[in-house]
């Protein structure tokens, strides 16, 4: 189940150069270091790239628009240690890919430098909602407002075509989101207005997997798999 | 403690009628009042115990040399410990209150023979400086210990769980009724492991007869005699686990009206029926009355010549519910592929695994970390859906 809130934008932490999906942007040390495989009593820095990088404690609530990008050792976690002046690394993803930059507010231009992306892609800030925000050509991207995004085809986008696969075969959809109900329908010819049917999805948006309750909406991509059975027999 | 078993075993026997005072508990052989010096060179009284390896009422020869012990750690009459028999400090539980300090080990080169050789041995061990210090104390008292039988709901020890001394965990589920309402694939497979734990009372409720079809989709194998006798489900399945648990109830007949109240004196039931009318009448009824259940549920489709399978596993206890609407279907279902006869045995034992998984949880048995109320195995993918409220921060 994919959480329902919306006006939120997802947020990640790039731990050991691995990007973590964060259940929100305010975290404790200790949920990221589950997250991450990281042993708690292993240590947890939040990079700024500086030598007197910032230990995390376990019971500290952190805030990942202060910085994104940790890494861990395995000694024992003891004392914090100065107070660092320079600036935490700001880790951006992209597609499910990762790039890091020092800098809190990026150009248009830049930001599709830097993630190496082709022009005329539609760039959009991936918010927990289906009503996730296009970014438009001129604008600022700012870390604050959220670090997770990924692009669609500029030609194909809102009104071209998404490929997905429902119980193992094909069906091209031509919007960015489903409805349990569209789903279901993409499933069976005949469906029961008061059944109630198992939808569950793998390979979403940032590789998200989850199931779906009458109500829920998903956003979807090329490749999204769908498998939806009334699990009813025993 | 079984006298039965004390007779039929020529080293328990030998060990009572010499006076020890021994007890056979849980699939342990605890002697008690065994005298030994402590640090401050007293003579102090401790209980020495081992697991007894059992086959049906056979007594085995000893598979460990390891002993465990109840006291302080045994010394010389100087106050210095024993250290040839040190093994580790323990800590665990056994079972009930029964809680070891320390574990021994002594080992002759070819092993003990029997329990006689290996009690009586580290006895000897133990208690030869207090014999020493004060002739007078012995550990053949002659006291006979309690002779009730054993109130085990099975027929024979749970040994597993003696030998893998987990005991005091599986009895959390002591004293538990609980009822499997349809005995189709999944629920005999849920028989098959919940007869296997020492719950109280399990009450079976089908209303149809072990049919051919059947066979394919149950755990054992029944005899072409069996199948021609066409006895209720419900009797078939008693008939093979009573010769191991002794609280099954069969009910030859589905939930209604009638006899839905009998639900309401169970702690937990295993909602493994197909109709979503029945499911209509009994779900509510559970939900309204707090009575914890696991409902599960499988769907199967044929693609590009292999079946596909997904496998639901949803469960309620007392302050959530608002869900069950929306995973469960009280609508009975249109004919799929799992209608015909495509054998899934596999398949209706992992959804049983799964929920019997999820009621030891619910008792503490596994440890229940997510708190998922609902899960989905797609086989396909491999995977496990959960589904559990975000509560990890």
């Amino acid at each position: 189940m994919e959480s329902k809130e919306n006006n939120r934008s997802r947020w990640f932490a790039l731990i050991n150069d691995k990007p973590i999906i964060a259940p929100r942007q305010k975290v404790r040390v200790s949920v990221l270091k589950e997250l991450a495989s990281i042993p708690i009593e292993h240590s947890l820095y939040r990079d700024i790239d500086n030598p007197e990088d910032v230990l995390c404690k376990n019971t500290d609530n952190i805030d990942l628009v202060d910085g994104n990008v940790f890494y861990s050792t395995e000694c024992l976690y003891g004392e914090s240690k100065a107070n660092p002046k320079t600036c935490a690394k700001l880790a951006f993803l992209v597609n499910d890919h990762f790039e890091i930059a020092t800098i809190r507010e990026l150009s248009y231009e830049t930001f599709f430098g830097l993630f190496n992306l082709e022009k005329g892609l539609k760039l959009f800030r991936d918010f927990e909602s289906p009503n996730d925000p296009l970014i438009m050509t001129n604008s600022k991207i700012n870390f604050a407002d959220g670090p997770v995004f990924y692009t669609r085809c500029g030609e194909c986008e809102p009104s071209g075509e998404i490929k997905i696969i429902v119980n193992g075969r094909e069906k091209t959809v031509s919007k960015a989101d489903l409805s349990y109900e569209e789903v279901v329908r993409l499933a069976y010819i005949q469906v029961n207005p008061n059944g109630v049917y198992t939808v569950v999805y793998r390979n979403g948006v940032n590789c998200v997997q989850g199931s779906m309750v009458k109500g829920d909406i998903v956003k979807i991509k090329n490749g999204m798999m769908f498998n939806v059975t009334e699990t009813c027999k025993s | 403690m079984s006298q039965k078993l004390v007779n039929l075993n020529a080293d328990l026997s030998k060990l009572r009628d010499e006076g020890y005072e021994m007890d056979v508990k849980n699939g342990y052989l605890l002697i008690s009042n065994i005298p030994y010096v402590n640090s401050n060179k007293e003579v102090a009284f401790g209980t020495l115990i081992s697991v007894l390896d059992i086959s049906g009422s056979k007594v085995l020869k000893p598979l460990t040399h390891v002993a465990l012990f109840v006291g302080d750690f045994p010394c010389n009459k100087d106050g210095t410990p024993i250290e040839g028999i040190r093994h580790c400090d323990y800590s665990q539980i056994l079972f009930d209150s029964v809680k070891p300090n320390y574990s021994f080990s002594n080992k002759p080169a070819a092993g003990y023979s029997d329990y006689y050789e290996k009690m009586t041995r580290y006895i000897e061990i133990i208690s030869a400086p207090a014999r020493s210090l004060c002739p007078e104390v012995t550990p053949k008292t002659f006291k006979r210990l309690e002779t009730a039988e054993e109130d085990s709901v099975f027929n024979y020890y749970d040994t597993n769980s003696s030998r893998s001394k987990i005991n005091a965990i599986s009895d959390k589920l002591k004293n538990h009724k609980i009822a499997i309402i349809g005995l189709g694939g999944t629920g005999s497979y849920v028989l098959d492991l919940v007869a296997k734990a020492p719950v109280s009372e399990i009450h079976l409720y089908d209303g149809d007869m072990f049919a051919q079809h059947n066979a394919f989709r149950a755990p054992g194998a029944p005899t072409i005699e069996q199948l021609e006798a066409t006895y209720p489900k419900v009797e078939y399945f008693t008939d093979i686990y009573s010769k191991m648990h002794r609280g099954i109830c069969p009910h030859a007949a589905f939930i209604t009206d009638k006899n839905k109240n009998e639900l309401l004196k169970l702690d937990f039931v295993f909602v493994c029926v197909d109709s979503g009318k029945a499911k209509r009448l009994i779900l509510p009824l559970l939900i309204s009355n707090g009575i914890p259940f696991v409902d599960v549920g499988m769907g199967v489709y044929e693609r590009c010549g292999g079946l596909v399978a997904s496998i639901r596993t949803t469960s309620f206890v007392s302050n959530k519910s608002d869900f069950i609407g929306n995973v469960i279907s009280y609508e009975d279902a249109e004919e799929d592929e799992y209608t015909t006869n495509i054998q899934i045995a596999d398949l209706n034992m992992l959804n049983a695994s799964f929920a019997v998984i999820k009621w030891k949880k619910l008792l503490g048995v596994y440890i229940d970390t997510v708190k998922e109320y609902n899960n989905v195995y797609s086989s396909d993918w491999n995977q496990l859906i959960n589904q559990c409220d975000e509560t990890n921060s």
